[in-house]
């Protein structure tokens, strides 16, 4: 395998657009997840003492679950899904792997987010006559939301180093990339110039996530 | 009219090994307009009882009956059910000690908030009303800071505002000047009384500060052993406390009874005064006071003469007595009675 500036190029738009929608469809499931967990304990809005140990039972289970093993688990999903064979060799083929080990991770994070909220400021709210779902996105999002964009940096880095295993399908990107050049074409410049690149994609992020994150802030001002 | 009747209440909190009572037959009766104090030393169940009153605890027995001004009928809140539930929430409106505002919206989104709750739309009367009660609580000139830059006071200004956007029948305030320094505290109170007199509304407070309450309420309950142990105008229950716990409670910061029946002091008058001096050196220094003899004159506004008081039985007292009339350059001599 040889490198080229093209190459390069497509496993970085690979590598964004993997990132992004398994992001994005990871928070669809973790965010209203994270929520239920955090509204279900037993200090929460609407204590439910099993709900929250079935939920939580079912996060634990699936962040334990090794991305590398997610994928072959899901390949009959994926067959489903995508359609039989179709969706090897393409940066999409990864999105469900991807998001079904990153959702249950997200899940806690946002859970953890909303904890810290002070219990004071939801009785305020109900006092006033606010309705759990009023509570939950007039109050618990919008105070925790600097809180929660700091977890959505942490975990979008954490799915980009995820993004390493679509090696093992085919998957594309640029970890992938990297990885055939330094191992298979031997050619370790090209290598190092993928691993600066990736570097320079998760500062990016997380420096601007941060950033935005105190940018909103209006309480350590 | 009463605007809220509290009949044969009962409050406990089940651990898993114990029952703890909280309240015991609590019957209280508030009359619309009124300024209701509860007081009670820490641990006695006052804030239960005033979360009770909007139902962010529930009852174990007993009854809370609201007047509620719209359908003209006493409705009984431990029926009501989620929408009605917080539709009462929004007639019976509550400030805290902490002041809980909302950290990341601005002075004007916490007081619009309530408002957001039943419409989705802001109306320009709204906004109005916002702008109104923000120039009552003297802070539209924070209309657009965030909590963090505001004072305690001016925290719970807002949480005032946030409070009664939606015209609440009843506000009830628990503990709510406990976290403010004194001046600041009194503050409130002065804002509290306003809105009293000019919008009519009536207010609960919770307290365990007897002089706070001494200020601002007409009429006063003693919580005790979670019971109340007295009830009724502020003026009945100050002046004549019966029970041990009321004694305690409005004595503790009160005179010092105890005085020397050999030392006196004489204060002489040489026209450098015009001020009630007795008045205030027994506001100042809680001490009681006993006129021994007393002839003055008054010319012009000013004293001449000379009063002989006795003085306080300890020395710590006497001290403080000697130090307000030095403050207040009044000539004085100790003598023997």
């Amino acid at each position: 395998m040889s490198f080229t500036v093209e190459g390069l190029m497509n496993s970085i738009v690979e590598t964004i657009l993997m990132v992004l929608v398994s992001t994005l469809i990871a928070y669809i499931i973790g965010l209203p997840l994270g929520i239920l967990l955090s509204i279900t304990s037993k200090k929460g809005l609407k204590p439910n003492k099993y709900v929250n140990t079935i939920l939580g039972i079912i996060v634990n289970i699936l962040r334990s679950i090794p991305c590398l093993l997610a994928i072959v688990i899901l390949i009959p999903l994926s067959n489903i899904i995508l359609g039989k064979g179709n969706w090897q060799g393409h940066w999409y083929s990864m999105i469900i792997p991807l998001v079904f080990v990153s959702f249950g991770f997200i899940a806690r994070m946002v859970e953890t987010s909303l904890n810290e909220i002070e219990n004071g400021k939801i009785e305020a709210a109900k006092s006033l006559g606010a309705t759990t779902f009023q509570i939950i996105y007039k109050v618990m999002l919008s105070e925790a939301r600097s809180s929660l964009l700091s977890g959505f940096a942490v975990s979008i880095v954490s799915i980009i180093g995820y993004t390493s295993f679509a090696g093992y399908i085919a998957g594309g990107g640029l970890i992938y990339y990297a990885f055939n050049l330094g191992f298979y074409g031997t050619n370790e410049t090209a290598m190092w110039l993928c691993v600066i690149a990736i570097i320079i994609i998760v500062q990016i992020i997380q420096e601007v996530t941060l950033l935005i994150s105190r940018k909103i802030d209006r309480k350590r001002r | 009219m009463d605007i809220l009747k509290i009949e044969g209440l009962y409050k406990s909190y089940k651990s898993k090994k114990e029952e703890i009572k909280v309240l015991e037959d609590i019957n209280i009766t508030i009359e619309d307009g009124d300024i209701y104090g509860i007081i009670g030393l820490s641990g006695e169940g006052k804030s239960t009882l005033v979360r009770c009153i909007n139902r962010l605890e529930t009852l174990d027995k007993g009854k809370i009956l609201f007047f509620d001004k719209e359908i003209n009928e006493y409705i009984d809140i431990m029926s009501l059910k989620n929408k009605e539930l917080n539709e009462y929430r929004k007639k019976v409106a509550m400030i805290f000690q902490h002041f809980n505002l909302f950290e990341q919206k601005s002075v004007y989104d916490n007081v619009k908030f309530p408002l957001t709750l039943s419409k989705r739309k802001i109306s320009k009367e709204d906004k109005e009303k916002i702008i109104s009660l923000l120039e009552i609580l003297h802070l539209k000139d924070k209309i657009n800071r965030y909590p963090s830059e505001l004072s305690g006071g001016e925290k719970q200004r807002v949480a005032i505002a946030r409070a009664l956007v939606n015209n609440p029948s009843i506000l009830l305030c628990d503990e709510a000047t406990s976290a403010l320094d004194p001046e600041t505290a009194n503050e409130i109170l002065e804002y509290l009384r306003k809105l009293n007199k000019e919008l009519g509304i009536t207010i609960v407070f919770i307290s365990h500060q007897m002089n706070m309450v001494e200020k601002i309420c007409n009429k006063v309950a003693i919580l005790s052993s979670h019971k109340i142990v007295e009830e009724g105008s502020l003026a009945k229950v100050f002046m004549l406390p019966k029970s041990d716990v009321a004694k305690r409670l409005i004595y503790s910061e009160k005179l010092n009874m105890k005085l020397d029946d050999k030392r006196g002091l004489r204060l002489i008058f040489d026209g450098n005064v015009n001020e009630p001096i007795i008045t205030m050196l027994i506001e100042t220094c809680k001490c009681l006071v006993n006129i021994y003899f007393a002839d003055t004159r008054v010319s012009e506004d000013k004293a001449y003469g000379q009063i002989i008081i006795q003085l306080p039985y300890y020395e710590k007292d006497i001290d403080k007595v000697k130090e307000f009339l030095r403050l207040h350059n009044i000539k004085m001599e100790e003598i023997n009675l």
